[in-house]
């Protein structure tokens, strides 16, 4: 079975696997420290990726959390994430997830900081609610552990099982330690790729095949860097902010 | 066996959905024995359907008036108050007044001025008082405080926790009454037919273990409702708060009736249905710190899955041992330091819980204002 090394590998493996011919140059850049999201490049253009729009657990609690519990009254994503990857870029991404999951935008902002924790609830136009509770406190490397759940007047969708805490994984090899050696292979296509990875190769394959428009992700990114704006605010004034 | 002599117990209502627990760990306990209890007909009629035994309370004298039973069990050495909330006063009165040493559940009252009174009393009247405040008993509690005070983490920077349970408002219709949970009848807020005493009323927990494994108190909170899951409900069941710790840490405490419970009239014991998700109970907590942090299960992760009865209902229990439940342990460790006058100290006393009480209110306040609250 050939091992995909890296997210571009990845990309290459589901063209071709789905026999896609692009004529487009592009290319992926990773995530800087100051970056709020990796880059997707086409035609010489830069494109902020919005990969947690692939992820298919995210997608489901999306997706049901709009048809099948009855209209959704609320969205919790309770999470942590590796320190190299920022708070700010952390929040960038669950305010996304929140507009998307509430089918709203955001029109009030409450919101408490402590160096790599933010805790925010957001109150939609829709007068739904997200509450965000978010830490950059773990070791560089190690996989996200963020929990995405919404209610609705009939029902629920989370992205963690019941009982469950961290990500399960699919393998967990016991040999010469303690501690297991695990793997969580996500499809044959992209074998050998963690599943955040996985995940982003997805997501760059269907901007590619035209299946997602990222020229939007232009004006989303402002958006979503002046919600952040505005969280700081918040938190520095220990004030309600409206938008 | 040790030589005990049983302390005289009184149950004060069965209101509260607790005291059916006590009242089994007493009754199977040699350091108690059940005296008399005080409960309307409706309740003594559901508990026995409940416990699918018609004679449950045969034995014992059974009043419909709490005063009544003090008058005529003058030996009551202990008496659970199991009312509303709005009932927990008067209780507290007939048994400091009579010297009863008292089982409070885990809101005495959110009435300041009664919460007040109730600390007076317990003073004047010299009784020991255990306040049901169950999370103190898990493991997993005593195992963060240790490790944040190891310093494992480095510097805390956040604690998250949640507390969900179903709502037992259709069996147990008291705790969709504001006036009988929260004790007056307070609107959320201008333009809203909801009222305070719902699931932040019924989960004071996260306040309290918040408290316990800082050691330090709320400096601000602000509170955000979101629309009711349940058509039914007068009181807010979806309710989120954030908050900051005078030590600095932040905090997101999120106490909501998220786990939605089965429209039924009464709880048999023999299905045991609570709630349609398969956990009907759920506390966690996660911490933050400059050098690392905790994703916890506090209430037993310990569990089995189940598929049973004729309609395949699925369900995940927490498993526990069966030496001893930790809620036996409790109240048996009160009949000794009863029993043998010796000074009790409790895991949380009444001064001590008066400041969660504080802070719930603060939260209500926010909803109401739509600001932030600073205690």
């Amino acid at each position: 079975m050939k091992t995909i090394c890296n997210i571009k590998e990845g990309v290459l493996s589901l063209l071709d696997k789905n026999c896609i011919n692009i004529t487009s140059k592009w290319d992926f850049i990773e995530k800087g420290k100051n970056d709020m999201t990796d880059i997707v490049t086409i035609d010489g253009n830069k494109y902020p990726l919005f990969y947690w729009k692939a992820d298919p657990q995210i997608e489901a609690v999306a997706r049901n959390a709009k048809k099948n519990i009855g209209g959704s009254i609320s969205l919790k994503v309770s999470g942590l994430i590796d320190k190299s990857y920022g708070i700010d870029a952390f929040l960038y991404k669950e305010l996304d997830i929140a507009e998307w999951v509430l089918d709203s935008k955001i029109k009030k902002i409450t919101a408490y900081i402590n160096k790599n924790a933010i805790n925010t609830t957001l109150l939609m136009e829709n007068g739904k609610v997200a509450l965000l509770e978010l830490g950059s406190s773990l070791k560089e490397g190690t996989e996200e552990q963020t929990r995405y759940t919404a209610w609705g007047k009939e029902g629920m969708e989370s992205s963690r099982v019941v009982s469950t805490k961290t990500r399960p994984q699919s393998i967990y090899l016991y040999t010469d330690n303690t501690d297991p050696y695990c793997y969580n292979d996500s499809t044959l296509e992209l074998f050998g790729l963690k599943i955040d990875d996985a995940t982003k190769a997805v997501a760059i394959y269907k901007v590619l095949k035209k299946e997602v428009d990222i020229k939007m992700n232009i004006e989303r990114d402002k958006t979503l860097k002046f919600y952040i704006e505005k969280v700081y605010e918040s938190a520095n004034k220990n004030e309600c902010v409206f938008l | 066996m040790e030589d005990f002599k049983p302390i005289k117990v009184g149950i004060m209502s069965f209101k509260n959905s607790h005291v059916t627990g006590m009242f089994d760990a007493i009754e199977s306990s040699p350091l108690f024995e059940i005296v008399a209890v005080s409960l309307s007909d409706e309740k003594r009629h559901q508990l026995e359907e409940r416990y699918a035994n018609k004679h449950l309370f045969d034995k014992y004298d059974c009043y419909k008036d709490d005063a009544q039973m003090i008058k005529e069990h003058p030996e009551i050495e202990l008496c659970i108050c199991g009312g509303s909330n709005k009932e927990h006063m008067d209780q507290f009165r007939l048994c400091a007044l009579n010297k009863i040493n008292v089982i409070m559940m885990k809101i005495p009252t959110l009435d300041m001025a009664e919460y007040d009174e109730m600390i007076r009393l317990e003073k004047e009247s010299g009784i020991k008082v255990s306040i049901e405040l169950e999370m103190r008993w898990y493991a997993a509690v005593e195992r963060i405080k240790s490790l944040i005070e190891e310093g494992v983490l480095g510097e805390v920077t956040s604690i998250n926790a949640l507390n969900y349970s179903h709502f037992t408002l259709f069996w147990n219709s008291w705790v969709n009454d504001p006036l009988e949970s929260y004790g007056k009848v307070v609107p959320l807020r201008d333009n809203d037919n909801r009222f305070r005493g719902g699931a932040m009323t019924d989960h004071p927990h996260l306040f309290d273990l918040v408290r316990y494994i800082t050691n330090s108190e709320f400096e601000s909170v602000y509170a955000e409702v979101a629309p009711n899951m349940r058509e039914e409900s007068k009181v807010e069941d979806m309710v989120y708060i954030i908050g900051k710790l005078k030590n600095g840490t932040i905090v997101s405490l999120d106490p909501s009736y998220a786990n939605r419970e089965y429209k039924q009239d009464n709880v048999i014991l023999s299905k045991d249905r609570l709630s349609h998700y398969p956990k009907a109970v759920q506390v966690e907590m996660s911490v933050s710190g400059t050098k690392g942090a905790i994703i916890s299960d506090l209430y037993n992760p310990n569990t089995t899955e189940q598929l049973r009865f004729e309609d395949f209902e699925y369900r995940v229990n927490p498993r526990f041992y069966d030496i001893s439940g930790t809620r036996k342990l409790y109240l048996e460790e009160f009949a000794r330091a009863i029993r043998n006058n010796k000074e009790y100290k409790p895991v949380i006393s009444m001064s001590e819980h008066k400041k969660t009480m504080q802070v719930i209110n603060a939260c209500y306040e926010s909803i109401r204002t739509g600001k932030p609250v600073r205690l």
